[in-house]
């Protein structure tokens, strides 16, 4: 098991290195557009770290190689809560990825995780992204970011 | 410090979550597929393909008392009558478990109650049997013919599949229903659970139910007290609109609900904590919930599914 953390804000990540690999496999499947999805996990020690136990790829998105959209359907609902009850997992965050790029976040995602730590319903001010930054020859980089009072810090 | 109505009644639902009781949830799992597959090697192609069924499969379960429901779909030429197919069933478990469960015929099920194990748990799981309506028809429309043990041997049409369908996607309701289904366990009402599932998807349906959870559950208590006991009330089975589960309460449990339920309202809006006295969290798992002290990464209400927007990245 991997750790990052995030010293001003004091959380911290715990996540399978695993996990890394198969998002990159899954990366290269859909090169050159992007893909992404949603990040499960666990909250422990008082909710200052976040361990991540599986990174699921959206079924309902739109995508480019510069642009990753997707919709929450009833499908999607409903996988959220089975996850919750049958494996007491929650939504933490999201992931997604940058072709021919690096892990940075862009401008659409700080909006895109304000979204989520500003929706009434979701219920989760402190959203995880990871973004996977690779090109046709394997992973560039990976990066992990949460947002604080609609303000972006990285990890490590 | 002031007590938020809304937070209890979230740590209510955190301490009856099943999640609490994960090795007890996988003994009743591993018997349940053990008696399904009991059942297919028995009855091959006289039934379809049993499938899951009740309060686990519709996420409205509670840790405090649960079972698991199997449904099992006969085919229409199995038996003669839909009494031959439940005594063949209850016959048949009964003799399978013999000497390791309790089996016994219920209202529409065949309960079986296993033994307390060397943990001191005890696994009870229903098998509904139902019969499709005539020769193919069940793969088509997924409706059964359910037994009910009465002493004039009726039995009711309904379909499952369509009732476990009705609550998906629901969660705000499901919450409520949680809540009453706590509610009725430790006052010992007898109220079916079915029925307050129904009765809270139609307040949902009929009444605007915002704000946070305090809120929602005071509006469905409302509306309960409001129609239950009006002449015309109804709960349609979404298996099957004519059967109202309505007729399943009588005049006198419709008038005590409405009495319970206007207490607990008036009640509460004499004193907060006085939710308390109506609600009560389940002590074996408090401890564990108050460790998630404050700090950290901020996740507002813990009870129920975080679901996010639809999002967009670049």
């Amino acid at each position: 098991m991997s750790s990052v953390v995030n010293e001003e804000l004091g959380l911290k990540i715990d996540y399978d290195e695993n996990v890394i690999n198969q998002l990159t496999e899954i990366a290269l499947k859909h090169y050159p557009n992007e893909i992404g999805g949603f990040i499960l996990g666990k909250y422990a020690e008082e909710n200052k770290k976040a361990i991540i136990i599986e990174c699921v790829v959206a079924t309902n998105y739109k995508n480019s190689p510069i642009s990753f959209k997707h919709k929450v359907d009833y499908e999607t609902k409903e996988f959220f809560v089975r996850k919750f009850n049958e494996d007491n997992l929650h939504y933490i965050g999201e992931w997604h990825t940058h072709p021919d790029s690096n892990s940075r976040y862009s401008s659409t995602d700080f909006n895109a995780l304000q979204r989520v730590a500003n929706n009434n319903t979701s219920n989760i001010e402190n959203p995880i992204l990871l973004i996977l930054g690779f090109s046709k020859k394997g992973l560039n980089d990976y990066s992990f970011y949460v947002i604080e009072k609609n303000k972006i810090s990285k990890y490590g | 410090m002031s007590f938020k109505k809304s937070d209890y009644l979230s740590s209510v639902l955190e301490t009856h979550r099943m999640t609490h009781i994960e090795s007890l949830v996988d003994k009743f799992k591993i018997k349940r597929t053990e008696i399904k597959e009991k059942l297919e090697q028995n009855y091959e192609d006289k039934i379809y393909s049993p499938f899951n069924s009740g309060s686990w499969k519709k996420h409205t379960a509670i840790n405090s008392k649960f079972d698991l429901d199997i449904v099992v779909p006969f085919k229409r030429n199995s038996f003669s009558t839909i009494t031959d197919m439940f005594d063949d069933l209850y016959d048949f478990l009964k003799e399978e478990y013999r000497g390791v469960a309790e089996v016994r015929p219920q209202k529409v099920s065949v309960g079986i109650r296993f033994y307390t194990d060397d943990d001191g748990d005890i696994v009870e799981i229903d098998v509904v049997p139902g019969r499709e309506l005539s020769k193919d028809d069940y793969p088509e429309t997924s409706r059964l013919n359910l037994n009910i043990n009465t002493y004039d041997g009726n039995y009711i049409q309904t379909n499952i599949e369509a009732q476990i369908e009705n609550i998906k996607g629901k969660s705000d309701a499901r919450q409520i229903i949680r809540l009453l289904k706590i509610w009725k366990q430790q006052k010992s009402r007898d109220v079916k659970s079915f029925f307050m599932e129904l009765i809270v998807i139609k307040a949902f349906d009929n009444k605007l139910i915002t704000g946070n959870l305090w809120n929602k559950l005071k509006t469905v208590l409302e509306y309960i007290s409001d129609e239950i006991t009006r002449e015309n009330f109804t709960l349609k089975d979404p298996g099957n609109s004519n059967n109202d589960i309505a007729d399943t309460l009588g005049w006198y449990q419709k008038q005590s609900l409405k009495n319970d339920f206007d207490y607990i309202l008036s009640d509460v809006d004499k004193k907060d904590e006085n939710l308390k006295k109506h609600f009560k969290e389940n002590e074996n798992f408090k401890e564990e919930e108050d460790k998630s002290g404050s700090g950290g990464y901020r996740v507002g209400d813990t009870s129920k599914a975080i679901i996010p927007p639809s999002n967009h990245f670049g």
